[in-house]
């Protein structure tokens, strides 16, 4: 019952040494933030003061702290073990033995965990999220013609400013992935043998682990930082066109990346290469900007 | 069950139940609780019974993470002082609570300081590409080469409401903050440890004591001391007690002389804030250069009110009666507003008309006079007399104002609380208590006028060598209320016959059919200041304005108007009434006088 139907392109294994255990690690990740996710759903509201449930949610209700801990790291865990799958993929060349499309599935998952994870930090509700958020809007409305399309569909300021995307986390993206995953893998539920050691470790990691802290919407603070995968684009941003840097300098890896597998052989290499200088690029921005962000003058009031 | 998983599910079973024990024990805030200060820190006192800490908690003011359990979390974003105009909009001025006062009270005077900046930077040693409106402005640039700013940075700068609270600096300490800095009731001894669970919060009040006006106003033209009938005197601390200076003192180690006070002080006790309103204070949310145009009170105000049978903001009134909590709760049939619209909510009128005000402080009734309409207050020759003009019985006059930059030393910016290069010493020639000197107003209007300011500027660089392009001086008469009202008016003689109040200065005045000869007292050349006029005199003998003023339009008297007010002092030896019939007509007295024509005029000698 958990398998889907036989795919004539899955006839060739692809599956490497860390490749499996890897996208099992991924695919428990994700099962344990949409558990926590939904125990916390039941105190979340995403309307009103935000930060006030977020907070009562994390320091009054029983185990509130200790469900959005493990929310917070299997979200964390699902980005990284993705990220690990698909660069795996990637490094090895397997993604040659895939179908277009399966490997296409694979690079959406990939894609699509960056804006759950976003959309995640802007449901915290603090001075971070809100920031996180209007800074989507702006980046979306960068795109031309379709610009303003998307950032509505993405968020709509005012007093339902996390609706939208609180929708996004909690359904539509969701929902996505698992049917992309669906689509990628063979099995609907991952290997059972990693999953509670996973488990286990999160658990622990969450009882000794502090989650960032909060930041009041209203308090005044030197800076304010995105998520840390953002830093980099929060760096290069103080300098360069949103469109350029929110938009098409994250992208391009990503759709590089997905030409591998209908460009012609001759092609394929100089197209590897680029993604791999990209990729390289965008590691070094992004350790850069950790190192440089905090010692940057400061401006946020 | 393999034994991997065995040992993950013993690991899940231990924290799981480390988990349940800790959440078991600890302290818990529950979900309808304001927030979770309260678990470490409890005022025995609330700021004021509009800001109950059990109702609104702690974090409605102070910020904060209200839920945190840790100190570090709970303290982000926290502010010690939510009164400071930086944090305002989001503390005292949220939603629900003062929206409009913030904006409105960063544009009142007592944040811009606007009047200040423009007479520094239009007088002093000034560079024009550093110019700057406000302090607001001043604060986020960096220091400049301007000594106009810079004497701002480290003197001027250290009374406005943008600037933080230094509580460990004496009464200095204590100004600045923002809505904080007029609305505290002060702690007699501070809190020494907030991180006791119990202490005592400091109050919050709409009865703002005249004490805390004057943290500030009681320098420059010193109305907060004069009010109170204090005179900042020279610096002997005579008379002495017990082998030393007396006990007289003022901050900054000055001492005071007791005079009459103000009569509103003195008879009926009135505060600063039975007469200055909040739209006068806090402003109406429009920038203003000039005092006088922020001010919303005059003598008529309240002494010749326009009396209204509707109130037009009586939620306003509402809110301010209940906010101050002591005035009575009488129903009242007329209503006086002061000229910007707020409401006078003290002072009621019977139906007889009688006025009765309800002091601010105490609500103690007090019986309230009408402008009277003697004949006086009616005469033709004194229409351009304003009420300062006769009833300000003295005013402090500080006389030659030297300030000295010395570019070896540093000194403490109050904007910034750092120490910069060159510092500035201040000196006077010397200072007075007397009646002003009157002269004209910009209305056209006849009032006091005292030096404001008389600077003299010497400038020294790093090297200690005399900077000439930056030494200067301007000598400046200013007209302003000297809060010394007196019931009763001078004599004709104590402003016809004097020359001091005339704008000449002191000295001996000699009336002669060819005009005023005036020999004065003080000898300026002589002292070395290098002007060849008394720093007391406003005008020459010959009408000639020998100062500026502060105002575009204000000025001292003509030589006709000299003329005109020496003219009647001939004849006040013996008409010295107001209602004499001379003053009806005295262009055609003197005439008549000058002509023989006058029954006194021919025994005159």
């Amino acid at each position: 019952m958990n398998h889907f139907p036989p795919d004539p392109y899955r006839t060739v294994s692809t599956n490497s040494r860390w490749g499996r255990p890897l996208a099992s690690l991924a695919w428990w990740s994700f099962i344990i933030a949409l558990v926590s996710g939904v125990v916390l759903s039941f105190n979340y509201r995403p309307l009103g003061d935000v930060f006030v449930v977020v907070s009562k949610l994390t320091h009054l209700y029983p185990f509130g702290a200790l469900f959005r801990k493990l929310h917070y790291l299997s979200g964390q865990f699902f980005l990284l073990f993705t990220m690990a799958h698909t660069l795996e993929h990637f490094l090895k060349g397997t993604y040659l033995r895939m179908a277009p499309a399966r490997w296409t599935r694979l690079l959406l998952t990939f894609l699509l965990t960056f804006p759950l994870v976003f959309t995640g930090f802007i449901l915290k509700g603090d001075k971070q999220g809100i920031f996180a958020g209007e800074v989507m809007v702006h980046l979306a409305r960068e795109i031309p013609m379709i610009g303003s399309m998307i950032a509505d569909i993405l968020l709509k300021p005012g007093e339902t400013f996390f609706l939208r995307p609180y929708l996004h986390h909690t359904v539509i993206l969701p929902f996505l992935i698992v049917f992309l995953l669906g689509g990628h893998q063979k099995r609907l539920l991952p290997e059972k043998k990693l999953g509670l050691p996973l488990l286990a470790i999160m658990v622990t990691a969450a009882a000794v682990w502090q989650l960032p802290p909060d930041i009041p919407p209203r308090a005044n603070v030197p800076y304010v930082y995105g998520p840390w995968f953002f830093h980099g684009i929060q760096l290069l941003l103080r300098h360069g066109p949103p469109l350029w840097i929110g938009i098409v300098w994250p992208m391009t890896p990503i759709l590089l990346m997905a030409g591998l597998s209908f460009a012609p052989a001759s092609c394929s290499r100089w197209i590897w290469t680029l993604s791999a200088i990209f990729w390289f690029l965008h590691l070094s921005v992004l350790v850069f900007a950790w190192i440089i962000l905090p010692r940057l003058p400061r401006g946020i009031g | 069950m393999k034994p991997d998983s065995l040992i993950s599910v013993c690991v899940i079973a231990v924290i799981a139940s480390l988990l349940i024990f800790q959440e078991m024990s600890r302290e818990k805030v529950t979900p309808d609780s304001m927030d979770g200060c309260s678990l470490c820190h409890m005022p025995d006192t609330d700021p004021s019974p509009s800001h109950p800490v059990g109702v609104m908690g702690c974090t409605g003011c102070h910020m904060g993470n209200p839920f945190a359990r840790n100190k570090t979390r709970a303290h982000i974003g926290m502010i010690k002082n939510p009164g400071n105009l930086q944090v305002a909009g989001k503390t005292c001025g949220q939603k629900n609570c003062h929206p409009d006062l913030p904006g409105r009270v960063e544009k009142s005077l007592m944040a811009t300081n606007r009047g200040i900046l423009a007479a520094l930077q239009n007088l002093w040693p000034h560079e024009n590409a550093e110019s700057v409106q406000d302090v607001f402005e001043l604060i986020k640039r960096p220091a400049g080469r301007s000594l106009a700013l810079d004497h701002y940075r480290k003197m001027c700068g250290g009374c406005h409401l943008w600037r933080s609270r230094y509580p460990d600096l004496g009464e200095i300490g204590k100004r600045g903050g923002g809505c904080t800095d007029c609305h505290i009731k002060e702690l007699e001894t501070p809190n020494s440890d907030l991180s006791k669970k119990s202490f005592r919060h400091p109050g919050l009040t709409t009865r703002i004591s005249t004490d805390n006006c004057l943290k500030c106003h009681n320098r420059s033209a010193r109305i907060g001391l004069s009010y109170t009938g204090r005179f900042e005197s020279e610096g002997y601390g005579t008379p002495f007690t017990k082998g030393g200076p007396g006990p007289r003192r003022l901050s900054g180690g000055r001492f005071f002389l007791e005079l009459p006070a103000d009569v509103h002080h003195r008879k009926a006790g009135l505060d600063c804030i039975d007469c200055h309103t909040e739209k006068g204070v806090m402003g109406d949310g429009k920038t203003y250069q000039h005092q006088e145009e922020q001010v919303d009170t005059t003598c008529k105000t309240c002494h010749d009110p326009v009396i209204r049978t509707d109130d037009p903001d009586s939620e306003l009134t509402r809110r301010l009666v209940q906010a101050n909590g002591r005035q009575p709760t009488i129903r009242r049939d007329f209503f006086i507003m002061s000229p910007k619209g707020s409401p006078l909510y003290h002072l009621h009128v019977n139906s007889d008309g009688k006025m009765i005000l309800y002091r601010k402080h105490d609500g103690k009734p007090v019986r309230f006079v009408r402008l009277a309409k003697p004949k006086i207050h009616q005469a033709a020759y004194h229409k351009r007399l304003s009420c300062q003009a006769c009833h300000s019985r003295w005013v402090p006059q500080c006389y030659g104002c030297h300030e000295t930059f010395f570019g070896q030393a540093d000194q403490r910016g109050w904007l910034t609380g750092k120490k910069r290069p060159g510092r500035w010493v201040e000196g006077r020639s010397y200072l007075r208590f007397r009646r002003p000197a009157l002269g004209v107003r910009t209305d056209g209007s006849i009032g006091p006028f005292a030096p404001g300011c008389q600077v003299f500027i010497e400038a020294f660089d790093a090297e200690g060598c005399y900077m000439p392009e930056k030494s200067s001086r301007h000598l400046v008469m200013a007209s302003f209320d000297p809060h010394t009202t007196a019931l009763k008016p001078p004599t004709c003689e104590a402003c016809h016959m004097d020359s001091k109040v005339i704008g000449l200065g002191e000295g001996a005045l000699k009336i002669t059919d060819t005009g005023l000869i005036f020999n004065p007292v003080y000898q300026s050349a002589r002292s070395g200041l290098g002007i060849d006029f008394p720093l007391d005199a406003f005008v020459s003998a010959e009408g000639r304005p020998l100062q500026l003023t502060s105002r575009p339009g204000a000025r001292p008297f003509s030589l006709e108007e000299l003329e005109r007010i020496t003219r009647v002092s001939l004849c006040l030896p013996c008409h010295d009434r107001y209602d004499d019939k001379i003053f009806c007509d005295f262009s055609v007295s003197f005439s008549r006088f000058r002509m023989g024509e006058a029954p006194c005029g021919k025994e005159a000698p």
